[in-house]
């Protein structure tokens, strides 16, 4: 009598069991401490992501001057950082610091890898010469970005460092201090000094095409 | 170097400006390499290149999807075997629903209920455990070893088996544990209790017992088995089990119908290690179980 009815009852309570696992309760893993450990990971990368990816693409840009290959770039740096993001600590370096320290280290790798000199491609340049004075222009335009590139290339790397991280990346001369481990001052000596050397090293080029 | 150093912190105030868009305020200072640098500095801010929205919507998306994934296989490989098994609440209910099942069976089967001595207290003559009028429920597992009782005398006509007469000091409880149904061409497979439930040691003989495996609905045997020729000795308490299968084939060779069968154990000789007396003890009906028809059919 009484073990039938304990029967049922155990028969109902794995039904409900069964019911609880199949059924649309709420989403696996969001309760615990785990999920949410993983969405503040996630929350993190994002915000990094969104905040700095621009000025590491600018940064990028600025040293390598192909678009394609700065792409590829940016994409390394953002991936080096998903991997190592659970080592990082805003309490030793800001987001902007911590990326534009993986970024420098790539483009470093980039140019040492290959044995690449790090010259401004020839297929960046203009190819002809246009009768109309508009696309003229724009053609002269294109070959004076090269010529700044090349100009920069040319540059020792820590001056090349200074100007893409100032001019490109947009950054200021506190955070490129941090950056590169000097002093707020030394950037503000080396700027100005590499910017010079760069616009001589460019007049240069102007005079003679002139 | 005091004037120059004027000039390049100027020049970095003035950048700044530049880069926040407003006009920079060292332009009139009397250098003239200054104010060039400074325009100079202005061509260094245009040839800056902003990333395509579309590669960084596309860079975006792919990152946080390995993200997504590396976090659902390290939350994978963290999660213990107890974790994976337990952590989700339905299977933390089944758990403690079983456990508080196996306890409630537990607490009537200690308290006497089932007890056969407990019935024949009250009742003297052929223990009615394995008979009655209504047909008993197939057993199953937490219901606890099925048994039947040996006694001094045999058992009573239609093949009951006998409760031991109080004097007694030894008896031999015979029980079974087994699906309530099978499909068919499933094997059979029922595990057989033998307990010695008296104070002192015992020996079955012939052992394993002849087997019968009967249609409840017709009452014929649709299958028997021939006893074994070793014996088992049991001390005070001690229980064995014997694991009995059947491959649900007739006599003939053929295949069992559908329906209810009970399994019946032969009696054999229960002597008592002192040699003082022989007890028979036999059961029949341990098991109820149902075969199923064949899923073609139903």
């Amino acid at each position: 009598m009484i073990l039938p009815r304990l029967f049922r009852t155990y028969l109902w309570m794995m039904a409900q069991a069964k019911l609880l696992e199949d059924g649309p309760a709420s989403p696996p893993g969001r309760d615990s401490d785990h999920s949410t450990a993983n969405q503040s990971r996630q929350e993190l990368f994002a915000e990094m992501y969104d905040q700095h990816m621009p000025q590491v693409y600018r940064y990028i840009s600025y040293r390598v001057g192909n678009p394609g290959v700065a792409e590829d770039l940016t994409a390394d740096v953002f991936e080096k950082a998903l991997r190592h993001i659970d080592r990082y600590s805003r309490d030793k370096a800001s987001p902007k610091t911590w990326l534009t320290a993986i970024a420098r280290n790539t483009v470093t790798d980039y140019f040492r890898k290959a044995g690449r000199i790090q010259v401004v491609r020839e297929d960046d340049a203009p190819e002809e010469v246009s009768e109309e004075p508009a696309v003229d222009e724009e053609l002269g335009r294109l070959e004076e970005v090269r010529q700044l590139r090349l100009s920069l290339a040319g540059l020792p790397q820590f001056d090349q460092d200074i100007i893409s991280l100032k001019f490109g990346a947009g950054m200021n001369n506190r955070e490129i201090a941090r950056a590169l481990n000097v002093s707020e001052s030394n950037v503000g000596t080396r700027l100005y000094r590499a910017v010079r050397k760069l616009r001589d090293s460019f007049k240069g080029w102007e005079d003679g095409s002139k | 170097m005091a004037p120059n150093r004027d000039i390049e912190r100027a020049f970095s105030q003035d950048v700044e400006r530049l880069l926040r868009g407003e006009e920079p305020a060292g332009l009139s200072m009397d250098d003239a390499g200054y104010a060039e640098t400074l325009r100079f500095a202005r061509r260094l801010m245009a040839i800056r290149e902003e990333p395509d929205p579309a590669f960084a919507a596309r860079l975006r998306s792919q990152l946080m999807v390995k993200l997504a994934e590396e976090d659902t296989a390290v939350a994978q490989a963290s999660e213990s075997w107890f974790e994976r098994l337990f952590g989700r609440p339905a299977v933390r209910l089944a758990v403690v629903s079983t456990v508080v099942v196996v306890v409630a069976v537990g607490l009537v089967w200690r308290a006497g209920y089932f007890s056969p001595m407990a019935e024949q207290a009250g009742d003297e003559g052929p223990s009615a455990l394995m008979e009655g009028d209504g047909a008993p429920a197939p057993m199953l597992e937490e219901e606890a070893p099925e048994m039947a009782q040996a006694t001094a005398e045999d058992e009573a006509a239609g093949g009951a088996p006998m409760a031991p007469e109080a004097e007694e000091s030894s008896a031999v409880l015979i029980g079974a544990r087994g699906l309530p149904a099978y499909a068919a061409g499933e094997m059979v497979d029922i595990t057989l209790v033998f307990q010695n439930t008296g104070q002192d040691g015992i020996t079955l003989s012939p052992f394993p017992p002849a087997i019968d495996i009967r249609n409840i609905d017709t009452g014929d045997v649709v299958k028997s088995f021939s006893q074994g020729q070793s014996s088992l000795a049991l001390s005070s308490m001690e229980s064995m089990t014997y694991q009995f299968q059947w491959d649900q084939a007739t006599q003939t060779g053929e295949q069992a119908t559908a329906g209810r069968y009970a399994l019946d154990v032969h009696t054999v000789q229960a002597e008592l290690e002192k040699g003082e007396s022989v007890l028979p003890a036999g059961a029949w009906d341990v098991i109820w179980f149902e075969l199923l028809p064949p899923s073609g059919n139903g």
